[in-house]
């Protein structure tokens, strides 16, 4: 017996159809189909021709299964697309400047000339773009796939209403993509730890990989940090999770950033942080308190100061709120 | 000169078909409800559907059916006296009604649109 075109179109439907669906419309389908040929040839189509003319009116058998099991043919919905925008552009801009602007240091550092800590940085830096950007697209298809599955998620989230409008110079309230960004930036900063070990853009003359962090670090400063980042982003989600100001959360917050900020600049004061096996001759930085310590702790006090006031401004805008009822700072947060 | 009002020509008549089926996308759950108030399978309505002038394509139409029928807007009954056993769809009482509204909501729209027509030749 030989195998016919429609029982090919058929078999391509319904492979991409629920099993417990398969039967029936495999059943359905084929008496569709028979009767589209039987009226064709009716009026005088050759059976094979009226089959491939029934067959191409149907369409293109994935289609034809997307729209039997409604599924959604776009990874990313209408509904997440912003989120999913916003995420992306915020990794990036927080991710990628910094990964170049510390391996041309690094390189520079150890020797490199210019043009070489200039130009080798930028491979490394559009590789981790392409990571990012993967793993950022993966997390909101899996969101969206998600959404999708509840039916009733578009209306069990808060309508919008004019109250969420915030003013030009205003913070924009916290959202969950922003803990999204977060958490791909969190997990490529403990990446990027663990690879420097054995992939580093400097090398010994053996060519073995010179990590760019002490490796004596790892006895208790690295594991230590990661855990404060872990907690930091745990709050987080906490704090977004209770929509409003709460003093607790916020404390966490002050005392998880300054756990994280105070001892690394503690460190880089101490030129603990860096590898001194990166640069040959007795340079900056083996020296303590020398000018790369200074910028560590001039963008670690950068940090410091605008994730303290971002916290404790929301305060503010929470207590307008208690007083005014009419202000849209105060619905903005909840 | 002739072939540029040709292209144009075409552009527009692709306009015409883009906006005609956004415009004709939802009536036909309206006219599946209508139709399937005397049991129908699925190419025979499509073929009628034809007929009464709301043509669909059928890939459109039979995953359709079975949309409704799980919202429990169609009934279905599968029919093996017949050489080729096919799957008969009847429109249920919820789906009597919500034609029913559907239907009226078609009409005031038409209302409505007439009603502006006539407003705007009388500018």
């Amino acid at each position: 017996m030989t195998i016919s075109l429609t029982d090919r179109y058929v078999a391509a439907t319904v492979r991409h159809v629920p099993e417990k669906h398969r039967r029936e419309i495999e059943r359905e389908l084929r008496a569709a189909i028979a009767d589209d040929i039987d009226a064709r040839t009716v009026h005088g189509e050759a059976p094979a021709d009226a089959e491939y003319a029934a067959l191409r009116e149907l369409g293109d058998p994935t289609m034809l299964a997307a729209r039997y099991t409604r599924r959604a043919v776009a990874l990313i919905g209408p509904d997440t697309y912003p989120a999913y925008i916003h995420a992306l552009r915020a990794s990036c801009w927080s991710v990628l400047p910094i990964l170049y602007v510390v391996l041309v240091l690094v390189l520079r550092a150890h020797g490199e000339n210019a043009w070489t800590a200039i130009f080798r940085p930028i491979g490394i830096t559009l590789t981790v773009a392409m990571y990012l950007a993967v793993g950022v697209t993966g997390l909101f298809a899996i969101a969206d796939r998600r959404r999708g599955d509840h039916p009733d998620a578009a209306v069990l989230a808060e309508p919008w209403t004019p109250d969420r409008l915030t003013a030009v110079d205003d913070p924009r309230p916290a959202r969950w993509s922003d803990l999204i960004a977060e958490i791909v930036l969190a997990a490529v900063l403990i990446v990027a730890l663990f690879v420097q070990r054995v992939l580093s853009p400097v090398t010994t003359t053996g060519g073995a990989a010179v990590p760019i962090i002490n490796p004596a670090l790892w006895a208790f400063w690295v594991p230590y940090f990661i855990a404060v980042i872990v907690l930091a982003l745990v709050v987080k989600a906490v704090d977004l999770r209770l929509r409003e100001w709460n003093p607790i959360t916020a404390a966490a917050t002050t005392a998880l950033t300054l756990a994280g900020t105070v001892p690394l600049s503690w460190l880089f004061w101490q030129a603990q942080v860096l590898n001194h096996a990166l640069t040959h001759d007795t340079g900056a930085l083996p020296a303590s308190g020398s000018w790369i310590a200074w910028l560590a702790i001039l963008v670690l006090a950068l940090i410091t100061v605008a994730s303290l006031l971002r916290t404790w401004r929301s305060r503010n805008r929470n207590r307008a709120g208690d007083t005014d009822v009419g202000s849209p700072y105060a619905k903005a947060e909840r | 000169m002739c072939v540029a009002q040709y292209r144009v020509s075409v552009k527009e008549s692709e306009l015409l078909d883009a906006h005609r089926q956004e415009l004709r996308r939802g009536s036909v759950v309206l006219a599946s409800l209508l139709a399937l108030r005397t049991p129908g399978y699925g190419y025979g309505l499509l073929e009628a559907l034809d007929r009464a002038g709301v043509p669909v394509a059928a890939n459109t139409l039979y995953p359709l059916l079975r949309r409704l029928e799980s919202q429990g807007l169609l009934t279905s009954e599968w029919d093996t006296s017949e050489a080729r056993p096919r799957k008969f769809y009847r429109t249920s009482q919820d789906g009597v009604r919500l034609a029913r509204a559907l239907l009226r909501e078609w009409q005031a729209i038409d209302k409505a649109l007439t009603r502006l027509d006539v407003e705007g030749s009388e500018l």
